[in-house]
């Protein structure tokens, strides 16, 4: 797969022209570390969600629960 | 007391803030310096959207909770449990006026973080019915910060009240490095309008010649008239005399209009001959500058004959001639005898030649050789 096409996947989206004309190496380092960040937020995110949840007071835990699971 | 000077910008602010959205340091972001900000902007907001689309529906709903847990709970909840970047954009989906309850039961240092990862444009309901004082707190601690370029991207969304309480604490120092990331729009300048008369003052007082001249350069001087009128006349002398060595020629004539005579006569004072011969042609002639060149010392008319005289660039010193009053000009002749001899020659030749246009050529007719 082309450079591009790899910041393209990982963007869902084609990127400015003035970006897709970058080197090949820029690229795939941008589109690893857009990759690394999103897998990095997602665990942060399930992280932030059990830790809120065991933290919140007893009796709000429910409905805590029930917005974010 | 010493004040700190702003950093001198050697990331892009766009590149700053992809490096932000994606949690690395922007030196660590490699290759998009020559990328226009245009498409940086585009490419922040399409990795924004890849890494937090998939959330979204849990952000909203971690928003709508907010109306379920009691303001207070639901401050310390978010403060401890709730990482900034997803903070900002659970604020997205905040109810407006859920947001205004909450802004005052969390730490200002925490809102800053919130602030920093804030889309501005999908931010703007909110932020729109925040309180100003919050704002301008979170304001100061970003100005601590240095955080320029972010804070240059919410003029647009916050109200003329949330910019003026952002803005009055902001330091000269701070205004200098903010001003040219600014994007200017009405409100922006109803506040800078009504910069409170202190806070003009620490401006033209307390930044050096050489930066007032970097901010003379990044405003209109319609916008800049204020401070000028409060800059003391050395220090008018000392910012023309860092424009000239800059060859801001076009920059400084915009000014005309807004300066007082004083500050005319100590900029002009301060002008070489050949920065006299390239600015007269460009500025707005009126009375007061006529007045200020009336009086310029003979040492200058006398150096500015030799420049002609020497340069023989003799359309620009036809417009520079015809531009001075009549008594200038006559001022200007009496003196041609001072001129060297091999000078007075090429002048004489080049009025003779019309060169100098029909004043100078009358004059000339009725110096003695």
């Amino acid at each position: 797969m082309k450079p591009d096409a790899d910041l393209a996947a990982v963007l869902g989206a084609s990127p400015p022209e003035s970006v897709s004309a970058l080197p090949a190496a820029t690229l795939s380092r941008l589109a690893e570390q857009i990759a690394a960040a999103k897998k990095r937020g997602q665990a942060e995110t399930e992280e932030s969600v059990r830790t809120a949840i065991a933290g919140v007071p007893f009796a709000v835990r429910g409905i805590v629960k029930k917005a974010v699971l | 007391m010493a004040v700190a000077k702003a950093p001198v910008q050697t990331i892009s602010p766009q590149v700053g803030r992809i490096a932000r959205l994606l949690r690395l340091d922007p030196g660590e972001i490699h290759g998009l310096d020559g990328v226009p900000d245009a498409d940086l902007r585009i490419l922040h907001d399409q990795i924004s959207r890849t890494l937090f689309a998939e959330g979204q529906k849990r952000f909203a709903r971690v928003a709508g909770l907010s109306k379920t847990i009691p303001g207070p709970l639901a401050g310390v909840l978010a403060e401890k449990f709730l990482p900034p970047v997803m903070a900002a954009r659970v604020s997205e989906n905040l109810d407006p006026a859920k947001a205004r309850d909450l802004i005052g039961r969390v730490s200002i240092a925490y809102l800053a973080e919130i602030a920093l990862a804030l889309d501005p444009v999908r931010s703007r309901p909110v932020v729109q019915k925040l309180p100003p004082e919050p704002i301008g707190k979170v304001a100061q601690e970003l100005f601590a910060r240095r955080e320029y370029a972010v804070m240059a991207e919410f003029v647009g969304t916050v109200t003329v009240d949330a910019l003026v309480a952002a803005l009055n604490v902001a330091t000269p120092h701070d205004l200098l490095a903010v001003v040219p990331l600014l994007e200017w729009n009405d409100n922006l300048d109803k506040v800078i309008a009504e910069l409170p008369e202190r806070q003009v003052a620490e401006i033209a007082t307390s930044l050096t010649a050489a930066e007032l001249a970097d901010l003379a350069m990044a405003l209109d001087p319609s916008r800049m008239g204020r401070i000028v009128a409060a800059v003391p006349l050395d220090t008018a002398a000392g910012i023309a005399e860092e424009l000239f060595s800059r060859s801001e020629y076009a920059g400084m004539a915009r000014f005309v209009d807004v300066v007082t005579e004083p500050i005319l006569h100590a900029a002009l004072g301060v002008a070489s001959a050949h920065d006299l011969l390239v600015i007269v042609p460009l500025l707005e002639w009126s009375d007061q500058i006529d007045r200020v060149v009336d009086t310029l010392p003979d040492a200058i008319l006398d150096g500015l004959f030799a420049e002609i005289a020497g340069g023989g660039d003799w359309d620009a010193a036809k417009v520079a001639f015809e531009r001075l009053s009549p008594t200038a000009q006559h001022r200007l002749f009496a003196r041609f005898g001072r001129l060297s001899k091999p000078n007075q020659k090429k002048i004489r030749a080049a009025a003779e030649a019309g060169e100098l246009g029909a004043a100078a050529t009358a004059l000339l007719a009725d110096t003695p050789m």
